[in-house]
């Protein structure tokens, strides 16, 4: 088989996929917001006025710059005290921090109803301790605890990315400043922050782009009084069934996270080696311990903690029933099938869907993914670059904008089963080339060699040397591809239907019913996600792949 | 009273052993000292701990008469030159000179006069607004030479700054280096491994082994004198002999029979016999010739670029079976002990060789 005929056989699957999943209904997307056709609906479809489409935008915007800000204020001290790796106590926050960033939204939201909701936890204690008749705290449904859900999530995305790049920072610029007669605080001013400033920019970045995009918070915690871009692309297509309005909303959000995207990319590579970190010799942290450092240590730890207490919150919510007493009525009541005749299937059904779903995805994606990462190692020069950033162009796209993209695209594949796995498979394929990519290239080119020397085709050489040599990362990319599908929740609210809802569809159901009893059940089924997702990235923690951080 | 006094640093990490074990020395003013030793052996250590990087668990640092103790390492006055420069990535050549006098407050016209006075000491004129990433290894050891002498330290300290620096250079830099501290009439430490660039750089060696300064002084001294074991080890000189073995007795038993042999230098506690490598070597016996004659067989004749080296393995009643390696300067050796040199390799005779006396020296452990 000769060069380019490889080429094409890897390329192809990727290709069919992304074209049909992917471009089909972004295009679609665009002629339904620009096109002649507009009135699909049936009827005169009301396209949003210039005032309303200003007013979500501008509230998009606002809400994750103050988020962007506030995560930046909590994470960046943070990311200080974890810049040097040491004492036991660091590490144990280095964990807890990332808890945050990998559990699914809906996990999050009711993880903040269990904390700060009018039955939670810290009502339920602030009642009983000042024998209040009314739950103090009333942060459901404002502005407060979106902020406070989008700083949960993205302390960690700052601290992760600042920490890391401080670390690398070699420790004896600080001391050469120390010599030459600075204090502690002008080092960090002169010398320690203008070097982690490229990494504090393309954090602050990426958080932007993440709470501008955000749907699941905003939809659940707000409630109806607020609306980002997302939420109202959400509620145009299926409240009102206005999909031209929600196209217009569509592309406005496509246009502003490709934008950010491209601005973080570029970031990304200037400031990709930026400083030597070829000493072998780090300055040790000679110094005794001072009561500094333990105050240090203790208010990083307590802040972690603070970060993590609404999962603790949860848990703890999920064992208890009405008043403080341990119970598993909650888990029970999944058991017993449907829990309110407003559903359409049992939670039972919806884990099995779940998992069914994300084993779909697995399979899908580590073709997908293994197809463009053979595509981009075997594509010559220019061609590859310039492939790099479409196969990443998923990444890009908010969920919702890709399931408003399948309802207005796949005309009667709209009802099948299989089309949220091909969402979670579109979504979860970037991360599986780019966990895949650098495995194939470190692969030795001689062994390849001496496979055909010895006798062996192309295709044995395949299936014998290459495959089994790039099994740990296909296991890791599976891993991630599977958690990834497990907590979607954008993509499968709009396209699943509602005799298949998935584990974060039921949670989001549950969370909308009244009743104590649907809510206890919710955040059951959020502890069983939430176990799911931490044992996935436990599990990828203990393989030894390499996952390159986004 | 010395300038700086180090007494009795004791220093560990983590759980092994000690790296400082009551180091300890004295230095002039204006003197430059090398500590010169195997890498691991602790010579970062020392200086982390006289800039005040880092806390010894016990001893003393004394510069000018007062304790470093408590001082942190801002207030200390002290230049310090890190291996591979450690310039600050994000500022230009002259930011990166004038940073220490900002420190200081400086105003900005004098700042930019001593700048330039500094750049010119180490030959950077013009170099104020480059970016410090594009320069070479040597453009870089010398910005951060000026770096840390813009605001005149007490005390300088360089950590190997030219291990990053080409081969072919270093010869050049050190002769630049040590013109320029001259200049400052600077008190600096000088931490080495490279027993050529000590030799150049000290006015005084101190050679540390085991967490101690095992010996110090001038560099030609200790070369011609290693006097401890370690020392001789590290100088790269073979033919080290406990005495506390038979051949060791025996060896000693035959270099106190020469007259002038070194034995006014054999003290209390010395424990070895060193024949130092670079010696002259003559045939035969003369009557009432100087030096210390054996007899032997030539096991080995290695061709070397300025030597030869000679593997003599003595063959008279009471040595016998104990082997030397002995350095022979090539231009030292004469047709006759080339040709004798050449049958014993070739023939099974050992013949009669005499060994310069002064070729002994007495180590202490």
């Amino acid at each position: 088989m000769n060069g380019r005929l490889r080429v094409l056989v890897w390329a192809l699957p990727p290709f069919i996929f992304l074209g049909a999943f992917y471009f089909l209904p972004l295009v679609r997307i665009l002629v339904t917001a620009l096109g002649p056709d507009r009135l699909v609906g049936g009827g005169q479809a009301v396209l949003p006025d210039w005032r309303s489409l200003a007013a979500v935008l501008g509230f998009t915007t606002w809400q994750a710059l103050v988020s962007t800000a506030a995560s930046l204020v909590a994470g960046l001290p943070l990311a200080w005290w974890l810049r040097d790796h040491g004492s036991r106590l660091r590490s144990v926050a280095r964990l807890l921090l990332t808890v945050p960033f990998v559990m699914p939204v809906v996990v999050t939201a009711s993880a903040f109803v269990a904390l700060m909701g009018p039955s939670g936890l810290l009502n339920r204690w602030l009642m009983g301790w000042f024998d209040l008749s009314a739950p103090p705290i009333q942060l459901m449904h404002t502005f407060g605890i979106i902020i406070l859900a989008h700083v949960f999530y993205n302390t960690s995305v700052v601290v992760r990315v600042v920490s890391g790049f401080w670390s690398q920072q070699d420790r004896r610029l600080a001391a050469a400043a120390g010599t030459l007669g600075a204090t502690a605080w002008r080092t960090l001013v002169t010398v320690e922050a203008p070097l982690v400033l490229p990494a504090v920019v393309s954090s602050g970045l990426l958080v932007f782009l993440f709470c501008f995009s955000s749907f699941g918070v905003v939809l659940i915690l707000g409630g109806l009084r607020f609306s980002t871009l997302e939420v109202a692309i959400y509620r145009q297509a299926v409240s009102y069934f206005n999909l031209p309005a929600a196209a217009v909303l569509a592309l406005v959000q496509l246009a502003v996270t490709f934008t950010a995207m491209s601005l973080y990319t570029r970031l990304q590579r200037r400031h990709a080696v930026p400083q030597q970190v070829e000493s072998t010799e780090r300055l040790a942290d000679g110094g005794p311990r001072t009561r500094g450092h333990w105050i240090r240590d203790g208010l990083g730890t307590a802040a972690a903690l603070i970060l993590v207490s609404p999962l603790a919150a949860l848990t703890v919510q999920s064992f208890s029933v009405g008043t403080s007493e341990w119970s598993l009525v909650n888990y029970a009541g999944l058991l017993q099938g449907r829990a309110d005749s407003a559903f359409l299937a049992s939670p039972v059904e919806a884990v099995g869907n779940s998992v069914r779903n994300a084993l779909a995805t697995m399979v899908v994606s580590l073709v997908l993914g293994t197809g463009m990462a053979y595509t981009l190692f075997l594509m010559p020069g220019r061609a590859g670059r310039w492939l790099d950033p479409v196969f990443l162009l998923p990444l890009g796209t908010s969920a919702v904008t890709l399931g408003l993209g399948y309802i207005i695209s796949m005309g009667p594949l709209r009802t099948s089963s299989l089309l949220v796995p091909a969402a979670h498979a579109l979504i979860a394929s970037p991360f599986v080339l780019r966990v895949i990519l650098p495995a194939l290239r470190r692969l030795q080119p001689g062994l390849r060699q001496a496979s055909a020397v010895l006798g062996a085709t192309s295709r044995q050489t395949w299936w014998r040397v290459e495959l089994p040599l790039l099994l740990p990362a296909c296991a890791v990319a599976s891993v991630f591809a599977f958690a990834v599908s497990m907590g979607e929740f954008g993509a499968a609210l709009l396209i699943a239907r509602p005799e298949h809802p998935t584990m974060p569809l039921m949670i989001f159901g549950l969370l909308g019913r009244p009743g104590l009893a649907n809510l206890g059940q919710a955040q059951a089924l959020s502890v069983v996600l939430m176990a799911v997702t931490g044992a996935s990235m436990f599990a990828l923690d203990r393989l030894p792949v390499a996952i390159r951080e986004f | 009273m010395a300038y700086l006094e180090v007494q009795d640093l004791w220093k560990s990490f983590g759980g092994t052993g000690a790296v400082l074990r009551g180091l300890g020395f004295t230095q002039e003013r204006g003197e430059i000292l090398c500590l010169l030793g195997a890498s691991g052996c602790g010579k970062t250590t020392v200086l982390h701990i006289l800039a005040g990087l880092m806390q010894a668990e016990s001893g003393r640092v004394r510069l000018g008469g007062r304790d470093q103790d408590g001082i942190p390492v801002h207030a200390r006055r002290i230049g310090y030159v890190f291996q591979d420069h450690v310039l600050f990535p994000h500022l230009s050549v002259r930011r990166n000179v004038e940073y220490g006098l900002r420190m200081l407050k400086w105003p900005a016209r004098q700042r930019g006069r001593r700048v330039h006075e500094m750049l010119e000491l180490v030959d950077l004129a013009g170099y104020e607004e480059r970016p410090v990433r594009g320069l070479s290894g040597g453009e870089s050891q010398r910005v951060a030479l000026a770096r840390s002498l813009a605001p005149a330290p007490d005390l300088l300290l360089l950590d190997e700054p030219l291990s990053s620096v080409d081969q072919r250079l270093r010869g050049d830099l050190v002769a630049e280096l040590r013109s320029v501290l001259e200049a400052q009439s600077i008190t600096a430490v000088y931490v080495t491994h490279d027993l050529e660039e000590a030799y150049f750089m000290g006015d005084r060696v101190a050679f540390l082994h085991d967490g101690r300064v095992n010996r110090i002084d001038a560099p030609s001294a200790l070369v011609a004198n290693p006097v401890t074991v370690a020392c001789a080890r590290y100088l790269g000189m073979g033919n080290i002999f406990a005495l506390d073995t038979s051949v060791g007795r025996r060896l000693r038993e035959w270099a106190i029979s020469s007259a002038d042999s070194g034995l006014d230098r054999f003290g209390i506690g010395t424990t070895h016999l060193l024949i130092r490598p670079q010696t002259e070597l003559r045939t035969g016996h003369r009557d009432g010739g100087q030096g210390l004659r054996c007899r032997g067989k030539v096991a080995a004749l290695r061709p070397k670029v300025n030597e030869v080296q000679v593997e003599l393995a003595l063959s008279q009643p009471d040595l016998e079976g104990t082997t030397i390696r002995l350095d022979l300067a090539r231009t030292g050796i004469s047709r006759e002990l080339q040709t004798d040199l050449e049958a014993s390799v070739a023939g099974s005779a050992a013949g009669p060789w005499t060994l310069d006396a002064n070729c002994v020296a007495w180590l202490t452990e």
